[in-house]
């Protein structure tokens, strides 16, 4: 069979909920059947509004068995950037689940998306519906920007999918994630594809935690313990707070710790290693374009460096020189020269949904351009050193700052806006933004952007000004307009 | 001001926001209302309260932390007083 998803068991440790192999083949075929009964046909889009339960992951692999593409939802996201996305991608079906808020119902139902409760169905075709799905099909569409205008998003084929999990099965075994954690939202790559989806479809067991939810991760070290976790994932941000408050492990199951999203430093890098007490801690580099982990940490010659990366699982990796002139030929930099990383792998998107002007902007020749600066050393490995993309890096969470201040200027009284990251002792970087105000209050704005901007995209830091300087093409530079509110404020 | 009263004061200047007020026995933690952000800068606060670092081995934030009033009691316990 083309598509025959042999998992692990799914177990939620915050309500005991646990369903193993056998009962998962059971609700994809009989979910499915629900799913078949509504109407879905081959290659329909299905927003999936909600994450990290056993119903997602079986609703996710009963989609793909009736040859839809998934499209999984930020539950977080307000009404208006559900409408903003469900618009861009026309979604044939959204499935909801009792948590779905009224105000979402009604965005969905005026964009025409048939909504579902998914139940079990007496399912017709036990050996499930395998024979839709060819693998060039889209599989998966995740929005890695522009939910309040203009989306992004990444359309993943069941053939780079597969291509990722078979390259990481290679590159780091599959035994070690045999009972995996997942903290990370299901929404975003390396959340689902790479810490959940990878072990789990290697036949591993999976532990699905509501993400975001700070208490868990002052409990870690007791969770990890309990349920005998032997590998996970996270972000710096989950160890910020872990290394405040989570005494560590004490059983020793726990084998691999990967540490993604955002930069890890050497010290913390070595404070995780401490706390686990001897898992193996791989600072993984990937980019949801490239089916997320691309590179990490592997081989006996590598210890904790601030900026290293490691070598590719499955891709080739160039780096090369900057160059004004976008149709000439990048030079390759020379062993310790930095320059733009590129990336080819089997696993790269198969382009950005309906819009051909960025994917050909973002791959040429088939090589995906990260955005990001780095360098190889004479070992082959690769450090990352600084990044070109636009994006404010919040904890992991990445918030695009057009996304927040094409919003802020379709506040009345508001005449110009301007948002840049602002450091920030726990996630890193967070959300500032400099506003020209032409009548409104600042209370009226956050009560504006409140009600468009989820909760993690809102501003922490606001900073009026008499005006935001442009380029002599018009454009916003973020870097100048931050130092120059920065330095104001001191 | 009463150790939950300061916790309180304290929670409302973090990042927080919590849909109707708190008082002493309303659960922070189990409920979610506190978010990463918000729970880091209440570690830290607690540390200047008690002057020490947490000590990890002992701590159970579910269990210590739930409410202002447990708060207020973890402070006092640290810092000898119970």
């Amino acid at each position: 069979m083309l598509f025959e998803p042999v998992t692990g068991a799914l177990s939620e440790p915050l309500t005991g909920r646990h369903w193993d192999a056998g009962e998962i083949r059971r609700k994809i075929a009989a979910r499915g059947a629900h799913l078949d009964g509504q109407g879905l046909a081959k290659g329909d889009r299905v927003f999936i509004h909600y994450g990290n339960s056993l119903e997602f992951f079986v609703d996710l692999m009963a989609v793909w068995m009736q040859g839809g593409c998934a499209v999984p939802i930020d539950a977080r996201l307000t009404a208006f950037e559900i409408e903003t996305l469900a618009k861009a991608a026309r979604p044939a079906v959204a499935l909801i689940n009792d948590a779905t808020d009224t105000s979402i119902l009604a965005v969905l139902e005026a964009v025409g998306a048939k909504r579902v409760k998914l139940e079990d169905a007496p399912a017709t075709d036990p050996g499930l519906r395998s024979g839709r799905i060819h693998l060039d099909d889209p599989a998966l569409i995740l929005f890695t920007s522009g939910t309040t205008g203009d989306p992004k998003g990444v359309v993943h084929t069941h053939r780079s999918l597969r291509a990722r999990w078979t390259s990481l099965r290679d590159s780091l075994g599959k035994d070690v994630y045999r009972r995996t954690l997942c903290m990370l939202p299901t929404h975003f790559g390396h959340g689902l594809i790479c810490n959940a989806l990878f072990p789990w479809l290697s036949g591993n067991d999976l532990f699905i935690l509501p993400p975001f939810r700070p208490d868990f991760v002052a409990n870690l070290g007791t969770l990890v313990d309990t349920h005998e976790i032997t590998a996970m994932s996270s972000v710096p941000t989950v160890w910020n707070l872990a290394l405040r408050m989570a005494r560590p492990p004490q059983k020793g199951t726990l084998q691999r710790i990967h540490c993604g999203s955002a930069p890890l430093t050497k010290a913390m890098w070595e404070q995780v290693s401490d706390w686990a007490g001897g898992a193996r801690v791989l600072n993984t580099y990937g980019i949801t374009e490239t089916g997320s982990w691309v590179a990490g940490p592997v081989g006996d010659d590598i210890e904790p460096e601030d900026g290293l990366v490691g070598r590719p699982f499955g891709a080739v990796i160039k780096i090369t020189r900057q160059t004004e002139d976008e149709t000439a030929e990048p030079e390759l930099c020379a062993t310790g020269e930095a320059g733009m990383i590129w990336l080819n792998t089997p696993a790269l998107m198969a382009g950005y949904f309906e819009r051909d002007d960025l994917t050909a902007k973002a791959v040429r020749d088939g090589w995906f351009m990260t955005g990001d600066i780095g360098m190889f050393d004479e070992r082959g490995v690769l450090y990352l050193r600084g990044r070109e993309r636009d994006e404010i890096n919040k904890g992991g969470m990445k918030v695009y700052p057009s996304d927040v201040d094409g919003v802020a200027i379709q506040c009345p009284g508001i005449a110009d806006a301007c948002a840049f990251a602002v450091e920030d002792r726990l996630y890193g970087q967070d959300v500032g933004l400099a506003v020209v105000m032409e009548g409104a209050s600042l209370d009226d704005l956050k009560a504006f952007l409140g009600a468009k901007l989820a909760k993690h995209q809102m501003p922490v830091r606001y900073f009026v000004t008499d005006d935001i300087p442009r380029t002599s093409r018009g454009k916003i530079n973020r870097d100048h307009v931050a130092k120059a509110c920065l330095e104001l404020a001191t | 001001m009463s150790g939950a009263a300061s916790v309180i004061a304290f929670l409302e200047t973090t990042s927080a926001q919590f849909p109707a007020p708190i008082a002493a026995d309303t659960v922070i933690i189990e409920s979610g209302l506190l978010d990463s952000q918000a729970l880091f800068q209440l570690s830290l606060w607690i540390e200047d309260q008690i002057g020490a670092p947490l000590s990890l081995e002992s701590l159970d934030i579910a269990a210590d932390w739930n409410t202002p009033e447990a708060v207020a009691r973890f402070i006092a316990r640290a810092r000898g007083q119970l």
